[in-house]
């Protein structure tokens, strides 16, 4: 059945003056700063609401976390000062050197460098997830600043804006966003922006075995229509 | 625990619908100074409730019920607290140029008072189908309504929204007096 026109539209039994209500009315939206704050409102607090308890949890474990830490850093230092302590005074110069983490580029210069750097590393399917699995502890090696969710939304908006014209940008900056945000809760998106982007440059084998990888990882996914999975 | 999929399902939520929880939560009320956190309330209820949406319902008329029920309990918060939240800056200050962006804000403020004085079911379908350009087969399937039902409803609130709007002089001549509602399935 056809309605009749909406009053918005041209034509409509509307006269111009509600027509441009209507219009205006339409127009509504939030800007891209509302949507980021939006968004990570929404996600703090469902990550956050139904688990006081567990969030008690993880302030305790993290309090045990800290008491073992001070007691191995105070035992380190006591056998330290046993063996060294005796010969001279340490002195700012022999302090470990710290390696700075590189900082984190914004979206704009990840596409950039994303659209020049175009030759595109092999990435097995289950490279492509490794980064997900937890950190292994290392001493030597320093936390790796956690992420904002806004800077990884960018690069994967970034991504998704490409993947139909510039399919070879859309996957590296995927790739980009693999290396960068390591245990991201975006692996999801990136994997079904990286199999858009392949099937678009043609790699269709390495599309397929991503799928078969992400079919595996993500079985209940949204994506897995869009991205043409059969028997959901 | 709020898993890792069900973060990308809400990222994907809301960047795909953002637009259009704001627009119906304006259009249903809710104080624009209010429109962010009820959006947000939204997006949370939504969260809770993933697990039990039916893939093959709307996801847009499934928003909608949401909607709505944020922006009555923000409505009622709002008039609890007395205040007056407005982005429209007050008269007196504007310049000529922007009376244009003036009007428009302010026929658009009694479009959504006059939104308020239909009725649930008149209200859920203008506001799906002349604002979001749902179908009426859609908003039928959600609201459990037959095709001709919505349609009626539809027109009883074009009528009802039009003889406010008159009264507040906002619409004029050819929208309305003398015109009788649309006859089912006209184009």
């Amino acid at each position: 059945m056809t309605g009749p026109k909406r009053w918005s539209e041209s034509g409509s039994e509307a006269d111009p003056v509600l027509r441009s209500v209507m219009r205006y009315a339409r127009s509504q939206e939030p800007t891209p700063e509302q949507v980021r704050e939006l968004l990570r409102g929404a996600r703090a607090t469902a990550e956050r609401a139904p688990k006081v308890f567990s969030l008690r949890a993880r302030r305790r474990g993290k309090s045990v976390l800290f008491a073992l830490a001070a007691i191995v850093a105070g035992g380190a230092s006591w056998a330290a000062y046993r063996v060294y302590g005796n010969e001279r005074e340490p002195s700012p110069v022999d302090a470990p050197t710290v390696a700075v983490p590189a900082p984190i580029p914004s979206a704009s210069v990840v596409h950039r460098r994303a659209a020049v750097a175009q030759p595109e590393p092999q990435v097995t399917p289950s490279a492509a997830f490794a980064p997900e699995e937890a950190p292994k502890p290392s001493s030597t090696v320093p936390p790796r600043r956690v992420p904002e969710p806004e800077d990884e939304l960018a690069v994967l908006e970034e991504a998704r804006r490409l993947v139909a014209n510039n399919p070879a940008a859309a996957l590296a900056l995927t790739r980009d966003h693999a290396v960068r945000h390591s245990a991201s809760a975006f692996a999801e998106e990136r994997e079904a922006l990286a199999i858009e982007a392949l099937r678009k440059l043609n790699r269709n084998e390495e599309a397929a075995a991503r799928l078969r990888a992400f079919e595996e990882r993500y079985p209940r996914s949204p994506y897995r229509r869009k991205l043409g999975v059969s028997g959901q | 625990m709020t898993s890792t999929r069900e973060l990308g399902d809400l990222t994907d939520l809301v960047l795909e619908h953002s637009a259009f929880v704001w627009r119906v939560l304006t259009h249903l009320g809710v104080p624009a100074s209010d429109v962010a956190d009820a959006s947000q309330e939204v997006f949370v209820i939504v969260m809770k409730q993933l697990e039990g949406f039916r893939a093959n319902s709307s996801v847009r008329t499934w928003l909608y019920g949401i909607c709505r029920n944020v922006a009555l309990s923000t409505r009622r918060k709002s008039s609890v607290q007395r205040e007056i939240p407005t982005d429209v800056l007050p008269e007196e200050i504007l310049q000529p140029a922007q009376e244009r962006d003036l009007w428009i804000k302010r026929a658009h403020a009694q479009l959504v008072e006059a939104l308020a004085s239909l009725d649930d079911d008149q209200r859920a379908v203008f506001v799906l189908y002349e604002i979001e350009e749902v179908s009426m087969e859609e908003i039928a399937a959600a609201t459990d309504a037959k095709v001709t039902t919505c349609y009626a409803r539809l027109y009883a609130a074009r009528e009802k929204v039009q003889s406010l709007l008159r009264r507040k002089s906002l619409s004029t001549a050819g929208a309305g007096s003398d015109r009788r509602p649309h006859k089912k399935g006209a184009s």
